[in-house]
């Protein structure tokens, strides 16, 4: 089951202010994944530029206004992206980050990347559900290689399936027939990764629609608007939760973009 | 009917490689959910010494992945067991080598990956991370 956690203040839907194509939250199955949640204001929505500590202690409380509605707290997070404009940031990053998850914190990756709309900090958020379905066994792993597929003989499958969920390897503009790169604009290479994205999943035996979490990484977040107008197209109701940030991408592309979906 | 979702804490068996603990800072090495294990982006550090293993970069992806086994393991689980890893490396131009070094790793079914490049603190050339399934492969637990 995919279900769209909503805003519990009106700040906090980043499509209403901002024409962010993502939705706060998914919930599905034992967890839940947040949309990459930077300094808003809860109520008005308006930008809260400021240090990285500011900025942090607003996510946070932000986090725990959206959490808190879905039965969740801070102590439930598994994982976190911590993002940050500038790794010489870290201690003070750690400083604030560690009063809001003092016991038992989440498992965490601190990345230094380009942050929308020059903010300092991003974060990135996967937590545990409180109730779920009861498992009926050891979860098979199982590797999903669509036949008609070539592509560079990289030491990576293009998707795994494990339990409920199928995890997706980062996708980058290729053209399927002849496994060769398609290099474009960001609108265009959006175009070709999620066209293809869609082909993968079906293989998988999912589909766009079954997508919970979006990461998409681009060269330049000034290239923003360009991703997310493609974007929008591919997931015209209840989009998943969605982070994007910039960053360096290996072999010259200009978009990379991974998810995790239901089976 | 609904159950409980469980969230623990996955440390190491070597005290050595639990860097959060070691260094003092706010993550745990890894966690637990129901079915999933996350573990914490990790670096080169050296088993024995707890120190940095700052050598060629394919020596510091191998170490890297040598402790995300270990940690894997800890919990129960193995390199095997992985679905998803993110790698960071600090220079783009190592991807070559990354390849090389995960063949020997992962020569068969590997785990869906996105490897990017970004700034990296301690001189470290590549931080991983990783979600994997708990336990050992059903073939194996029989």
């Amino acid at each position: 089951m995919r279900e769209v956690i909503p805003a519990p203040v009106p700040g906090l839907d980043l499509r209403r202010e901002y024409g962010h194509h993502q939705s706060p939250a998914i919930r599905a199955g034992e967890m839940v994944f947040c949309s990459g949640m930077v300094a808003i204001d809860p109520q008005s929505g308006e930008r809260q530029h400021g240090t990285v500590t500011s900025e942090a202690r607003r996510i946070f409380e932000n986090l725990n206004l959206l959490l808190e509605p879905a039965g969740l707290s801070l102590g439930r997070l598994v994982q976190v992206h911590a993002m940050i404009y500038d790794r010489i940031e870290y201690d003070v990053l750690n400083r604030l980050y560690r009063q809001y998850v003092p016991n038992v914190p989440p498992a965490r990756t601190v990345m230094s990347v380009q942050i929308e709309a020059g903010f300092k900090v991003m974060l990135d958020v996967i937590a545990a559900a409180e109730t779920r379905q009861p498992a009926a066994m050891i979860y098979p792993r199982q590797v999903i290689e669509p036949g008609g597929w070539r592509r560079p003989g990289l030491p990576l499958s293009p998707a795994i399936r494990a339990g409920e969920f199928v995890f997706l390897s980062g996708m980058t503009a290729t053209d399927l027939t002849t496994g060769a790169p398609t290099p474009g604009t960001v609108a265009a290479e959006t175009r070709q990764i999620l066209t293809n994205m869609g082909e993968l999943l079906e293989t998988a035996g999912s589909s766009l629609a079954k997508v919970v979490k979006v990461n998409a990484l681009i060269y330049s977040m000034l290239e923003y608007d360009n991703m997310n107008s493609v974007y929008r197209e591919f997931f015209p109701v209840d989009p998943p939760a969605r982070t994007v940030c910039g960053a360096g991408l290996i072999g010259g592309h200009k978009v990379e973009i991974e998810c995790v979906a239901l089976a | 009917m609904t159950e409980a979702v469980e969230r623990n804490v996955i440390e190491p068996v070597n005290p050595k490689l639990n860097v959060s603990r070691n260094a003092n800072l706010p993550h745990s090495p890894g966690i637990r959910v129901g079915d999933y294990i996350f573990l914490s982006g990790m670096g080169p550090v050296d088993p024995v010494s707890g120190g940095r293993n700052l050598g060629p970069i394919a020596e510091q992806i191998r170490q890297t992945l040598r402790n995300m086994a270990h940690m894997l393991e800890s919990a129960g689980s193995g390199l095997d067991r992985i679905v998803k890893m993110t790698v960071v490396l600090a220079d783009a131009g190592d991807d070559d080598e990354m390849n090389r070094v995960w063949r020997e790793f992962f020569p068969d079914n590997p785990p869906a990956r996105t490897a990017c490049a970004l700034q990296l603190s301690n001189g470290n050339g590549v931080e991983i991370e990783c979600i994997a399934l708990a336990g050992k492969s059903p073939a194996q637990a029989i």
